[in-house]
């Protein structure tokens, strides 16, 4: 189990991290959200010590984290680095090999994980030679090589295409049922909604929201009202609704959780034909919206 | 124990990624290739004494070959003598060029063109041969004449060894090469690592120090590979060319050359590697080096201004124990042959002392620096902001 708390660094007048804390659990995989410059980065880093946090704690299995703990963990940073002249399967293998594996175990490993992202007959050549989402591939693999305990992703979708999202989506998944803890940041709320099972959104160095994705929805102070009326020209908006969009006759409301449901059926009757109606906890882009309140 | 696992595989990585760089190969054989071509070039502008071969027919006096000899010896020449049959067969060789001169008789000298050389050895050695007959004739005895004694020769200057001074120029300025080419390296592998953010892979699995070290030992194996390769070029080519004679401290010379460049190299490695850390582009990096490359032209103008002309000058003595100036001094003053052991012994003493805390200097600027983001770092700021760092 991972646990970070009370994190708490700055720099200079910035505050980077404000008191958050994540808690990662081993076969789960964690969202980690939050706008840019929330601290996600930073708390990640922290994990690896490549920050000097000014307070909180950063343990694994209970235990502080040390350089040999250091060894099981992979890492994607946020800004991608490889050694542009090396070659991918030399530079993978170096990377396992720096975090204990023998050379024969580092060559077998980084040969089936090439090959598991479609890299395998791209091995010998430079990594300047590879395409940008190649490359991202490549970043993957050597976080994977050592198969870690702990996997810490930064932003791992960014510049994917839809089969480089899938493919991502695979090996997180896969990784997590075979018991590894997952930590991953992501701007795209939806894939995270349908990878996750914890989710922690952090705001200016705070956590705003966590949980399991089943608590943060149900647990929401809002609940998502969709109302599609059988004529597109019908107006309608409940008193104390949000809305969201309106569209050919199809209103989307924010509305408090409590509110009553039968109540709002009712009134959208008496302005027109209802063809549709739903109440449901929102999703979790909304909920990332409501949270920081942007 | 882990660590020195991760500094050799850093190293091992940087050994032999770079000895299959295009730059390290073509470095090595161009190198190489340059200090065994001037050495066969000054072997061949400068061949030695010129040599003549002289045809001798008739009746020439009788101490014609040994008065030949000796005024040959003096003017540094070798003249070979071929005894012909005749006049005739002695001119027309001559004339065909298979000889340069010839003498006949008592009183001939055969030339291809006046003036030459070969000319004014003949003549000279002739009249002394025919000097010596004549008296002979007399009755006085010609050895007595022929050897008049010896005659001392005093010199106001003290003995110079000139080849010695010629190679403590030359292990000056391949020390001072070397040292600031791997140096730089230095400069520019840790630089790739930060502007390529590589480093946050490689230090999330090892430490800033394993980094530091592996890459700074990793170049200086291969520079001093490449310095070894130079030396034995140098000393095998000079050998077989005969281009100098060896002068009596070669070997040590070469010998601590190696040892002393890998002083040097620890002393500015770690140096420029510190300044790299400070910045994130490649725009920046040669200003944020600026002091580590001067301190190094400034080290090697000393120790070729102060330290060559006067190696046994009480200046040069201190001035070479000089952390930065001693690496690239004390080989020239080995290689003078001026340098007693205690000397030699202090000056690494001083130089290791001295390595040692700027190595820890530099390593705290360097964890400091190496993993912020931004633009240029001051070398305090980085100082202050490893504090924190301490655990890495």
């Amino acid at each position: 189990m991972l646990e970070l708390a009370d994190l708490a660094k700055r720099y200079g007048e910035v505050v980077a991290l404000d008191g958050a804390g994540v808690v990662a659990r081993s076969g789960r995989i964690v969202g980690f959200l939050g706008p840019n410059g929330a601290g996600k980065t930073t708390a990640m880093r922290s994990i690896f010590g490549l920050v000097a946090l000014d307070g909180g704690t950063v343990t694994w299995q209970g235990r502080p984290i040390d350089a040999a703990a250091r060894l099981r963990f992979g890492y994607m940073p946020e800004q991608r680095g490889l050694y542009p002249k090396m070659r991918v399967a030399a530079q993978v293998s170096w990377l396992g090999r720096l975090r204990g594996m023998s050379k024969v175990d580092a060559a077998r490993s980084t040969t089936q994980w090439l090959g598991q992202l479609g890299l395998g007959d791209r091995a010998n050549d430079r990594v300047e030679a590879l395409s940008h989402g190649n490359q991202q591939r490549v970043q993957l693999a050597a976080s994977l090589v050592h198969e870690p305990d702990l996997l810490v992703l930064d932003e791992p979708f960014s510049g994917l295409d839809p089969i480089g999202v899938d493919a991502m989506s695979d090996v997180i998944r896969t990784r997590a049922e075979a018991g590894a803890t997952i930590v991953f940041s992501s701007h795209q709320l939806d894939l995270v909604e349908g990878i996750c099972q914890d989710v922690v959104i952090i705001d200016r160095g705070r956590v705003v929201v966590s949980g399991t994705i089943d608590e943060v929805r149900t647990g929401a102070p809002s609940r998502r009202l969709d109302v599609v009326f059988a004529d597109p020209a019908v107006r309608w908006e409940p008193d104390d609704a949000r809305p969201l969009r309106k569209h050919d006759g199809s209103h989307a409301f924010m509305v408090p959780r409590d509110a009553d449901p039968a109540a709002y059926l009712s009134a959208a009757s008496r302005a027109g034909a209802v063809a549709a109606f739903s109440f449901q906890p929102p999703r979790l882009s909304e909920i990332f919206r409501e949270a920081v309140g942007r | 124990m882990n660590s020195i696992r991760s500094t050799y595989l850093v190293a091992w990585r940087e050994a032999t990624e770079r000895a299959r760089s295009r730059a390290y190969i073509v470095s090595t054989v161009f190198t190489f290739l340059l200090v065994g071509g001037l050495i066969a070039m000054v072997a061949f502008i400068d061949r030695g004494p010129s040599s003549y071969t002289v045809a001798v027919a008739g009746a020439t006096p009788k101490g014609l070959a040994a008065s030949i000899d000796t005024v040959a010896t003096a003017s540094n020449v070798l003249v070979d003598p071929l005894f012909y049959p005749d006049a005739l067969s002695a001119r027309n060789a001559v004339a065909d060029g298979t000889v340069d001169a010839a003498v006949i008789d008592d009183d001939t000298i055969v030339v291809h063109d006046r003036g030459s050389t070969v000319e004014t050895i003949l003549s000279t050695a002739l009249r002394q041969a025919r000097l010596l007959a004549r008296l002979d004739a007399l009755g006085v005895d010609p050895g007595a004449v022929a050897d008049p004694g010896t005659i001392s020769v005093v010199a106001t200057a003290p003995p110079q060894d000139d080849s010695g001074q010629g190679m403590a120029t030359a292990t000056i300025v391949l020390l001072f090469l070397v040292i600031t080419t791997y140096g730089q390296w230095v400069l520019l592998g840790v630089l790739e690592e930060k502007s390529t953010h590589v480093v946050e892979q490689v230090v999330s699995s090892t430490s800033v120090r394993s980094l530091l070290a592996g890459k700074v030992i990793g170049i200086g194996i291969l520079g001093l590979g490449q310095l070894a390769v130079i030396i034995a070029g140098a000393v095998v080519a000079g050998s077989v060319f005969h281009a100098f004679d060896l002068p009596s401290a070669t070997y040590a010379t070469a010998a601590w050359s190696l040892v002393w460049f890998l002083l040097g190299f620890a002393f500015y490695a770690v140096l420029y590697a510190a300044a790299a850390s400070l910045v994130s582009r490649s725009e920046d990096a040669q200003a944020a080096a600026m002091p580590v490359a001067l301190f190094g032209v400034a080290s090697y103008l000393v120790a070729l201004s102060v330290v060559l002309p006067n190696p046994e000058s009480t200046a040069s003595r201190l001035i070479s124990l000089l952390p930065p100036v001693a690496p690239i001094a004390f080989p020239a003053r080995i290689g003078i042959g001026d340098a007693p052991v205690w000397e030699i012994l202090l000056g690494m003493v001083i130089t290791m002392v001295a390595i040692v805390i700027v190595v820890r200097l530099a390593a705290r600027i360097y964890a400091g620096a190496i993993l912020s983001g931004g633009g240029r770092m001051k070398p305090l700021q980085a100082w202050r902001a490893s504090r924190e760092l301490a655990s890495r």
